[in-house]
């Protein structure tokens, strides 16, 4: 018989999402906020009575009382569901005094882990968190782990919150401090690791969770909490449950003369596979080229993904290079002026001595007189 | 596309009768008719039949029906194209339709829109305009306007020039990228006020305020917290500090250590006044006795002084006595050495005299001598210039000029002999025996032959006299040498010589002897430059000086003598000085003396004063038992003082650990840090519930965090949508930059050759003119005699006859290519006078005759006008 609990991080409560409109970003806070009930389902789906949170439960050291206390009342109304809940980069337990609020409001179920010591949360099981006192402590809070002792045979489980060295972080290897062999040498059954958004398997023992309701673009992350079964003599069981009300797709489209019809069509294809597109924030990353023609149909597409999807970042469009062939200019249909406007604009954007600014207004501004001829048509 | 006839029926005034006008040459077409006979119906009605679709129920097709038609209104066109004959048929409203048909064969080629659209390919036009009726065909009343290209004839003129200013689309797309420019920017180029581009770099500075706003929030939030952190770190600290306890019992023990060391205090303080007391009594007594003893000394030793005083005084009085007699000696011998001293400084003048006297002495008479000399040299020179003189006056006066004049005469003389000799007569002299040896010249003896008979020469023949030459030249040069002779003759004898050159020799030495006297004169003129008398005068007033100072001399010698013999070796300078330091020496001896004479008397008074001051009996005895009284008064006073001393010490030696100053000082630095822990503290509680509720307050609010990130988030934004904004700005910008500069050059380019063709036809009506044209192509300005106007300015006839040619320039360029239009006036040129009338009739005839000519139909209704046009003339038939 194995022991159960649910590993998930980074819930960032609070989050603004000022890239969007007032109430787009309403909506994603709201979600994130929400998602914790999810959690508590998934923890009971999986027989789980431990909710292990490890680090930035919150987006900022000092809260509003609503922001604070209103996940709190929620993570109550799970009463079943014993919550832990540990300090993070962003949510310190520091000069701030949020984890003092926190302590002075939380329901029983609900508990914070504010020293670095093993916590008995359950017989024989025992929680080794490693606790941030400020943004920026430049030491491996893990460290203590391998000289705590605990009883012979019980269920050793860190938490700890940060980058693992040689893994990466989420602020480009700034906090790559944990050693990647620390479930080893602290002699942990499972380290449940936070900061990282998407979930990441470090070592059988060694996991991000990633977050539960992602909240930036990121390829192939769509939210999720883990459940964890730990047995002794055994390696940890992990399971991915879904939890993310959101989708935030990122794709990287390298754009081909006549092939646009086609490119846009997989790629809207590829955004259905997951949640409604009204419930996708999908960004971007265009490269390659486009004919006269492919642009009016680009921009069709846009126009169509802009109105369904919840939001359409599109990136990069005055990289691509628009490819204008004679026909082109003959097919604005007009000589003289309109014509040699044209041809000297497009001399223009392919000019190697201008910027590469001057050429890409060069560029568009004979994609506008194009424009102008197809509305004239 | 030239046309050849057009028939017309149920349009304007013609009903199902029509109208027909045939025989349209390629040239120049006269229709001739009163008014309201429908030309202008004709003109309308072939507008809309060539560029009308046959479909078309339009209000323009409706009101040109004829009034009593019931049928649609119909026209047959024929034209040819490119060589080839076509008739288009239309019939719009009733039974429409449309044909085109090839003449020749018959064929009828397309029908309905198809016709209309292959009509449309023939004449290059676009079926969706109504024609060129702007351009070529003027309709009554308009031909004042200008040329304006309505899209249609420059679509049809661009194929065949290859250039376009771009037409409609041009425009549209210009005015397109305008209009949307003037969303982002004022005529003057700044942003536009509510523009999309300044709306959103407000946008990005509201929000970069926001921003500083909330992040100023967050940092207070954020501050007050660790603030709040930091506070009540402090209170717990000082509330569960166990030093507080600690230092209320040592307040407690420091009271009272102070207690009793206060009483200890007292007790030894009154001790030790009393044994201060007991010091001081014995301090008293001893000085007493000292001071007794003291005067006892003194006194002795002032009488003592008192004494030596005496001795000095009188041996001062003396000393002075000695000094005054001493002076009084120095004075008499100083009086009568400075008498000596003055008698000896008058004797050293009188020498000073004498030597002076035998220095002017000496000069004058060496200035005696030099008089002397200069007086015999002087008369040396006079006798010898008296002997120059007499000399000089033995000579005959010549002078070196006179010597020339009597060369020049004797060169005269000879030259003139000269000339003479040469001037010869050649004779032949032929002797008888009689007359041989009788015959001579000079001293040759002559016999017959030739005989060179010279000027100065006579043939003498013995017995009968001289044969001469008596030529005229030579009887003028003999003449001239008699006159020269005589003149040098003449010369001789004034200067009393024989020849020039004893006259030379003669004035060389009058010369000599003058330069010589001149000399001696100078030098008798610097000896005496005031004359003899001057020197004379000099020399004797010398001599008589010298006399005078010989014997006032040897006078003062005498007297100097005298005195020399008086004076005594002795240097009475020295001997004054000597004695005057010692007057010095004998007066500072004196003061002295009586300074110290003076100081004595005063020490005597004080030394006086001082025995009556100490007031000690005379008596030594007496002195000396007051001694011995106060000595024992002393000895009792340090005993009993020594015993207080003793029981002060061992008093001391009882005393607490501590000082009562000690005990003071810790007393009041326990309760200061006491009462300073229970501010601090009460202070902190203070800042704490402050706090405490200044952070209550500001999470009561918004996220301060989330603020600022959202505001990040959306400035973020928003710079992006200011930089989208700029970005469509400058593509816009180009874009119009782009257009405005093609179009500049094309229209440039377009309209040169319009130019070419213009420029001929306008010189004929208007010599000298020339046209610009404007963006509508129509003529803009018209530049005359040097002054450029605007072709508004220009009167309406003028402008008329300007649009006409213009139009007929551009006819004749599409006909130059190919694509030759009919150009259809109607009513035209009514504003002219006649010589302009006629010189724009003679313009029409030259366009449409030639190889290319331009057709052209003239619809008036001036019979009397069009007659002097010529041309075609066609009169209407019914059809």
């Amino acid at each position: 018989m194995g022991f159960t609990f649910i590993h998930t991080a980074d819930w960032q409560l609070g989050k603004s999402f000022g890239q969007f409109p007032a109430d787009a970003g309403a909506a994603l806070r709201r979600a994130r906020q929400n998602v914790i009930a999810r959690i508590a389902e998934a923890a009971r789906g999986a027989g789980a009575e431990h909710v292990l949170v490890a680090g930035d439960v919150w987006d900022s050291a000092i809260p509003s009382h609503a922001t604070l206390r209103q996940p709190l009342t929620i993570m109550g109304e799970a009463g079943d569901i014993q919550w832990w809940l540990l300090p993070g980069n962003h949510d310190p337990d520091g000069a701030d005094g949020l984890w003092d609020r926190i302590d002075d409001v939380k329901p029983k179920n609900v508990h914070t882990l504010r020293r670095a010591e093993a916590f008995e949360i359950c017989s024989d099981v025992f929680l080794l968190p490693a606790p941030w006192a400020r943004i920026q402590h430049g030491q491996d809070l893990t460290d203590w782990m391998s000289g705590c002792e605990t009883p012979e045979g019980a269920l050793r489980i860190g938490i700890a919150h940060g980058g693992v060295r040689g893994f990466g972080s989420e602020d480009n290897g700034a906090r790559e401090i944990i050693p990647p062999n620390r479930a080893e040498t602290a002699k942990l059954d499972y380290l449940a690791l936070g900061d990282w958004h998407g979930f990441k398997t470090i070592s059988p023992r060694m996991a991000y969770s990633g977050t539960p309701e992602p909240d930036r673009h990121k390829s192939g992350a769509r939210g999720q909490v883990l459940a964890v079964t730990l047995k002794t003599g055994h390696l940890p069981k992990i399971e991915s449950l879904p939890t993310a009300s959101y989708d935030w797709p990122l794709v990287d489209l390298a754009l081909q003369p006549g092939a646009v019809k086609t490119l846009t069509q997989e790629l809207r294809r590829s955004l259905e596979t997951g949640h409604p597109l009204r419930q996708t924030h999908a960004r971007v990353n265009l490269s390659g080229e486009m004919t006269v023609e492919d642009w009016a149909e680009f921009e069709a597409f846009l126009e169509e993904m802009t109105g369904e999807c919840a939001s359409f970042d599109v990136r990069g469009m005055s990289d691509v290079r628009l490819v204008v062939v004679a026909e082109d200019i003959d097919s604005l249909d007009a000589q003289g002026s309109v014509r040699e406007t044209a041809e000297r604009l497009a001399a223009r954007s392919e000019n190697s001595d201008l910027s590469r600014g001057d050429r890409q207004i060069a560029s568009d501004a004979l994609r506008l007189l194009f424009s102008y001829a197809s509305q004239t048509a | 596309m030239r046309l050849t006839s057009i028939c017309l029926r149920n349009v304007g005034p013609f009903g199902s009768e029509g109208v027909r006008l045939a025989g349209i040459s390629p040239g120049l077409n006269v229709v001739c008719e009163t008014n309201e006979f429908g030309k202008s119906s004709i003109l309308d009605a072939l507008q809309l039949i060539l560029y009308q679709p046959f479909s078309s129920t339009k209000a323009d097709v409706k009101s040109r029906m004829h009034a009593a038609s019931t049928d649609g209104f119909e026209g047959e066109i024929y034209f040819e194209v490119d060589g080839r004959q076509y008739c288009f048929w239309k019939r719009f409203l009733k039974r429409k339709g449309a044909r085109l048909l090839d003449v020749s064969s018959g064929d009828i080629l397309a029908v309905d829109r198809t016709a209309e659209e292959k009509l449309a390919s023939l004449l290059r036009a676009d079926v969706s305009q109504k024609g060129p009726s702007g351009l070529l065909w003027v309709k009554q009343g308009y031909s004042m306007e200008a040329v304006k290209d309505d899209g249609q004839i420059a679509s049809r003129l661009e194929g065949e020039l290859g250039t376009l200013i771009g037409g409609d689309r041009a425009r549209t797309y210009l005015t397109r990228v305008n209009a949307e420019l003037a969303e982002y920017l004022t005529p003057s180029g700044q942003e536009k006020k509510g523009g999309p581009l300044r709306r959103a770099r407000e946008a990005v500075a509201a929000t970069q305020s926001e921003l500083d706003e909330a992040l100023r929030r967050r940092d207070m939030t954020a501050s007050i917290g660790a603030e709040l952190s930091r506070v009540t770190a402090d209170i717990t600290r000082l509330t569960q500090d166990a030093d507080m306890e600690t230092a209320a019992q040592q307040i407690e023990q420091a009271r009272a250590d102070m207690t009793a060391a206060r009483r200890f205090a007292d007790s030894l303080e009154l001790r030790q006044a009393k044994s201060t007391e007991a010091a001081a009594a014995a301090q008293r007594a001893a000085t007493r006795q000292a001071e007794y003893i003291s005067a006892c000394v003194s006194f002795d030793k002032t009488r003592e002084q008192l004494g030596l005083l005496d001795a000095q005084h009188e041996q001062s009085l003396e000393d002075l006595k000695t000094l005054k007699t001493q002076r009084t000696e120095l004075r008499r011998s100083l009086s009568e050495n400075e008498t000596r001293r003055d008698e000896l400084d008058r004797v050293r003048k009188r020498r000073d005299e004498i030597q002076r006297q035998t220095q002017r002495l000496e000069t004058l008479q060496k200035d005696q001598q030099r008089l002397g000399a200069c007086l015999e040299h002087y008369a040396a020179l006079k006798s010898k210039q008296a002997r120059l003189t007499e000399h000089l006056s033995d000579l005959p006066a010549l002078t070196r000029a006179d010597v020339e004049s009597l060369r020049r005469a004797a060169d005269e003389v000879q030259q003139y002999d000269i000339e003479l000799t040469a001037l010869s007569t050649p004779l032949y002299l032929e002797l008888t025996e009689a007359g041989a040896g009788k015959v001579t010249l000079g001293e040759n003896i002559l016999s017959s032959g030739p005989v060179e008979l010279t000027g100065g020469s006579a043939l003498k023949i013995a017995g009968i006299g001289e044969i001469r030459s008596d030529e005229r030249q030579l009887r003028e040069t003999r003449r001239n040498l008699d006159r020269a002779r005589q003149t040098q003759a003449d010369l001789l004898a004034q200067f009393s010589v024989s020849d020039a050159a004893e006259a030379a020799t003669i004035a060389d030495q009058r010369h000599e002897l003058e330069e010589s006297r001149k000399h001696i004169t100078a030098e008798m003129a610097r000896l005496a430059p005031e004359g003899l008398s001057a020197i004379e005068t000099a020399f004797h007033s010398a001599e008589s000086e010298i006399r005078d100072l010989a014997d006032h001399l040897e006078d003062t010698q005498a007297e100097a003598s005298e005195a020399e013999d008086r004076d005594e070796d002795i240097d009475i300078g020295e001997r004054l000085r000597t004695e005057r330091a010692k007057l010095e020496v004998l007066d500072d001896a004196l003061a002295a003396a009586r300074q110290t004479l003076a100081k004595t008397q005063a020490e005597q008074a004080r030394l006086k004063e001082k025995l009556t001051g100490l007031n000690l009996p005379r008596d030594l005895t007496a002195r000396t038992a007051g001694a011995e009284k106060l000595a024992g008064e002393t000895l009792d006073a340090e005993a009993k003082a020594r015993a207080l001393r003793a029981d002060t010490e061992a008093l001391k030696a009882s005393a607490p650990e501590h000082s009562l100053d000690l005990l003071q000082a810790r007393l009041t630095r326990l309760e200061a840090a006491a009462e300073t822990a229970r501010q601090e503290l009460e202070t902190l509680k203070t800042n704490a519930a402050r706090l405490q509720a200044r952070r209550e307050a500001a999470f009561e609010g918004g996220d301060a965090e989330g603020v600022v990130a959202l505001l990040e988030a959306r400035l973020e934004t928003e710079q992006d949508e200011l930089a989208r904004r700029n970005r469509e700005k400058d593509v816009r910008v180009l874009l119009r930059d782009t257009l405005v500069e093609t179009q500049t050059r094309l229209r440039e380019a377009y309209t040169a050759p319009v130019m070419a063709e213009l420029a001929p036809l306008l010189s004929r009506v208007f010599p000298g003119a020339r046209a610009e044209l404007g963006d509508a192509l129509g003529v803009d300005s018209v530049l005359r005699q040097g002054k450029l106007e605007k072709i508004a300015q220009l009167s309406g006839g003028t402008q008329e006859q300007f649009a006409i040619l213009t139009r007929l320039a551009y006819a004749r360029l599409l006909a130059r290519s190919g694509a030759s239009a009919p150009v259809i006036l109607d009513d035209a040129l009514v504003y002219a006078d006649d010589a302009r009338r006629d010189a724009m009739f003679d313009v029409l005839g030259l366009v449409s005759s030639g190889e290319t000519p331009i057709q052209i139909l003239y619809l008036s209704c001036h019979s009397g006008a069009t007659r002097h046009l010529g041309g075609n003339r066609i009169t209407p038939q019914p059809w």
